[in-house]
């Protein structure tokens, strides 16, 4: 399995949707009510740095990798739920408890004047996947996709 | 360990310093609250540097950090061993998850907000947060300022600075009574955190970041029965005493309701609070809030955080450097500190010998104490002492010695004489070996037999010379020291001194004290000047003008001295390229107890051995800085003198060189 290019993903979280009016889709000509199965982007956010780059073991980078496969839009939201990017976390954190994250060097800083240091990308990550699953975890109707 | 004042950035240059030093990329971080820890350290966990080329201190300005947290137990147990209470305490569950909010307030974690607010972050419109005590202690208000400024306008309701002032005056109430007890300790422990960690968010706001902070009118009338008990019979018949409890919190959102009555329609108001009764009470009255979470502990002990994390909505690397992180764990504790293998960092923000001056906020100043490991073994211990209960200690044991008059507290008895003669005569008399008493008051100048009793007190009983009806005999003991000082084998010379009483009990009273301890000068008496000249030639102490004799006692080998004396040196130089010769002479002796004469020696072995490079400047020996001086011995024409050097002579390091000023580099490796 070749693994994706992992940079310019862009993570978008997802929260079902229910018109107050009827809706019409004007490309396929189909009404869209209260029963179809909407979603609206209520999160979005671009992965700038190789995340899975500073991975040390091709099969940890793989395993991860397939996990972000499962958020693929076309799939159903509920195959892509928070539940899978808590897998996603658990996974990571074992990766980075073993020693096995290592430091990319880093390509975007918010100051454009500082040069960016390498850093640990798959902890940053993590961590900034936890704060999401913390945020959203409960919330009815949630799903995730990774483009 | 004597505290100068550094700023973060001043800070990691002397951990980079350190961490160099040590040849490691980690150490061990600890805090404490001196009164309610009694003095103990809490560790709380290890942070490892990232790697990469930069650095030591580049590392950690640039946030390339892991901070590996202990277990919520671990540290559960080791705070209630400190305060003396268990864990069924309800207030050190409270105690722990304020401590995990200082890392929400400098960033390194976020607080959970509601999924809806987060679905509106970051805001599209431009929106007012008002925010209320909760949001300010919590790190809310700092990831709204981080985060979402300038869409989003700060606004602090002034009775949000009024609890926080509230918060602070309870805090050092409680610190002033300085009770024992368990409870009163986890009280104060309690709002030391949430009062000045709410106090540093507020004047980091307003100092440090560009974020525009608004403020409202108070909006209460009268106020102070928000915070105290009103004596009016009427409003004690209307048992007013729980609802208004929430008065402050009507206060907020009154304060919320005002500026969104000013602002245009597509302005959006929204209150920052973690408390659900406000929440729901806003949102009743038609104020968004934007609520989120309390901070638990549970979300943070236990992980493993970086001091690079991902900006949350722009997806840019966001860096936290680690002294962001000490600075607010000194602020809400007392006292942070981290240690490597050889040296400590101790960073305090409040110690009752600590002044305070406005300026040390605007430019946010902490004191700083750092130390090498080895002389301060007490230190370095799991749960060791901070400097304000070593302080405590050594009063207590001072206090000890005086109750239980043991020898070292009690008056030395002092002899009179004068050193310079005292060891001219040793050496006469084992050139003579045999010497009438006429003879012996001529050399000493003295007329009179009885001004002779002081040489010959310090001599006979001690074997350094016998005397046989009016007849001054050299035996073995003068032969020694004799020896001993003509080759300037000083540790010899002090083995024989230290068989002397009187000299024997002053050198006790020395090792008795810590470094940069001065001698309480109360125990010396007369005669001290003859004792201290002593002291100073065997190299066991120096007298410090304006401060007293501290003592010098620390032998180090030439790389452990490289260490010290570049870390003193960096400790002075603040990015300067040299400092003055005598002044780092001085620092050695005040906070590392090393002697002018073994530095010296010590630097030119390092520079010898390629353990440092030094460099020098000062073309003209001069004396300089007043007249601080010491004795030390010297051999002429193969007699022992002892002189008087000047600390701050201009070629007084590298003799015959200037060297007024001077710069250490570490080597090369």
């Amino acid at each position: 399995m070749t693994p994706e290019p992992n940079t310019h993903r862009v993570l978008s979280i997802w929260r079902r949707f229910t018109p107050s009016r009827r809706l019409l889709s004007a490309d396929e000509a189909q009404r869209l009510d209260q029963a179809s199965d909407l979603h609206e982007e209520v999160y979005s956010w671009q992965v700038r740095e190789p995340v899975l780059d500073g991975i040390a073991d091709d099969q940890d980078r793989e395993r991860l990798d397939a996990i972000l496969a499962q958020f693929d839009v076309n799939r159903r939201p509920n195959e892509r739920d928070l539940a899978v990017l808590q897998e996603f976390v658990a996974l990571a954190e074992q990766v980075i408890e073993s020693g096995g994250s290592g430091s990319i060097a880093g390509q975007s800083s918010s100051d454009a004047e500082e040069e960016v240091p390498e850093i640990d990308a798959l902890l940053a990550l993590t961590l900034h996947l936890k704060w999401l699953v913390a945020c959203f975890a409960n919330r009815p109707g949630i799903s995730v996709s990774v483009r | 360990m004597a505290a100068t004042l550094l700023s973060p950035r001043e800070a990691e240059a002397r951990i980079g310093t350190m961490l160099e030093q040590a040849g490691d990329a980690s150490f061990r971080l600890a805090v404490s609250e001196s009164r309610a820890f009694q003095g103990k350290y809490l560790p709380l966990g290890e942070v490892r540097l990232g790697s990469g080329s930069d650095e030591p201190s580049e590392l950690i300005r640039k946030g390339a950090f892991e901070w590996v947290l202990p277990s919520l137990d671990e540290v559960e147990e080791g705070l209630c061993r400190l305060l003396g209470t268990k864990p069924s305490n309800r207030n050190v569950g409270r105690a722990l998850d304020h401590i995990a909010a200082a890392a929400l307030r400098v960033g390194l974690i976020h607080p959970t907000f509601d999924a809806d607010a987060v679905a509106e972050m970051p805001f599209q419109r431009s929106t007012t947060v008002v925010a209320d005590t909760s949001g300010v202690l919590q790190g809310a208000l700092d990831f709204v300022a981080r985060f979402l400024h300038p869409a989003a306008r700060v606004k602090v309701p002034a009775i949000v600075q009024v609890e926080i002032v509230n918060l602070a005056d309870r805090f050092f109430s409680l610190r002033r009574k300085r009770s024992d007890k368990p409870a009163f300790r986890t009280s104060e422990l309690m709002e030391h955190l949430k009062s000045q960690g709410g106090q540093r968010t507020l004047l980091r706001l307003e100092l440090r970041s560009d974020t525009e902070v608004e403020r409202t009118y108070l909006l209460g009338d009268p106020l102070r029965g928000a915070f105290q008990q009103d004596g009016n019979k009427d409003l004690r018949e209307l048992n007013l005493s729980e609802p208004i409890r929430a008065y402050a919190d009507r206060l907020i959102l009154e304060a919320a309701r005002q500026h969104q009555a000013q602002s245009g329609p597509d302005h959006v108001v929204r209150l920052l609070t973690a408390d659900q009764g406000l929440t729901r009470m806003a949102m009743a009255e038609g104020i968004p809030a934007l609520y989120f979470q309390a901070a638990e502990a549970s979300l943070f002990f236990g992980q493993r955080l970086s001091g690079q994390t991902f900006h949350p909505f722009s997806g840019f690397i966001h860096r936290t450097p680690f002294s962001a992180v000490l600075w607010e764990l000194a602020t809400a504790f007392g006292a942070a500190r981290i240690e490597t293998k050889q040296s400590v960092l101790e960073v305090l923000a409040v110690g009752d010998d600590l002044p305070w001056a406005p300026y040390q906020t605007t430019d946010d100043l902490l004191w700083c104490r750092s130390g090498s490991k080895e002389r301060d073994d007490d230190d370095v211990k799991e749960d060791s002492e901070s400097s304000d209960a070593k302080r405590d200690r050594q009063t207590k044991r001072a206090q000890e010695r005086t109750d239980e008059n043991s020898p070292p507290a009690a008056p030395l008895r002092m002899l009179q004489f004068s050193t310079d003669k005292l060891l001219r005569l040793v050496c006469l008399l084992d050139d003579k070996q045999e010497m009438p008493e006429s003879e012996v008051l001529a050399f000493l100048g003295l007329g009179r037999a009885s001004s002779i009793s002081g040489y010959r007190r310090f001599l006979e009983p001690s074997a350094l010379a016998r005397i046989d009806n009016g007849m001054w005999c050299a035996t073995l003991g003068t032969q020694n020291l004799a020896a001993a000082l003509r080759n300037e084998r000083l540790d010899e010379v002090l083995g024989v001194l230290s068989e002397v009483p009187s000299f024997k009990a002053f050198a006790q009273s020395i090792s008795d004290l810590s470094i940069g301890q001065p001698l309480d000068s109360s125990i010396l008496k007369r005669g001290s000047s003859n004792y201290r000249i002593l002291g100073e030639i065997t190299r066991i102490c120096v007298s410090l003008q304006g401060v007293g004799v501290l003592p010098t006692l620390s032998r180090l080998d030439a790389a452990a001295f490289a260490n010290i004396a570049l870390l003193r040196f960096t400790d002075m130089a603040r990015g300067e390229n040299y400092v003055a010769a005598g002044a780092w002479l001085e620092a050695l002796i005040r906070e590392d107890g090393i002697h002018p004469e073994v530095a010296r020696e010590l630097l030119d072995e390092a520079s010898s051995q390629g353990l440092l490079n030094r460099y020098t400047e000062g073309s003209t020996p001069q004396v300089g800085r007043g007249d601080q001086k010491f004795h030390a011995l010297r051999v002429r024409s193969g007699t022992p003198v002892v002189e008087e050097v000047h600390l701050h002579r201009g070629d007084y390091l590298i003799p015959g060189k200037g060297s007024v000023s001077l710069r250490i580099e570490k080597a090369a490796s």
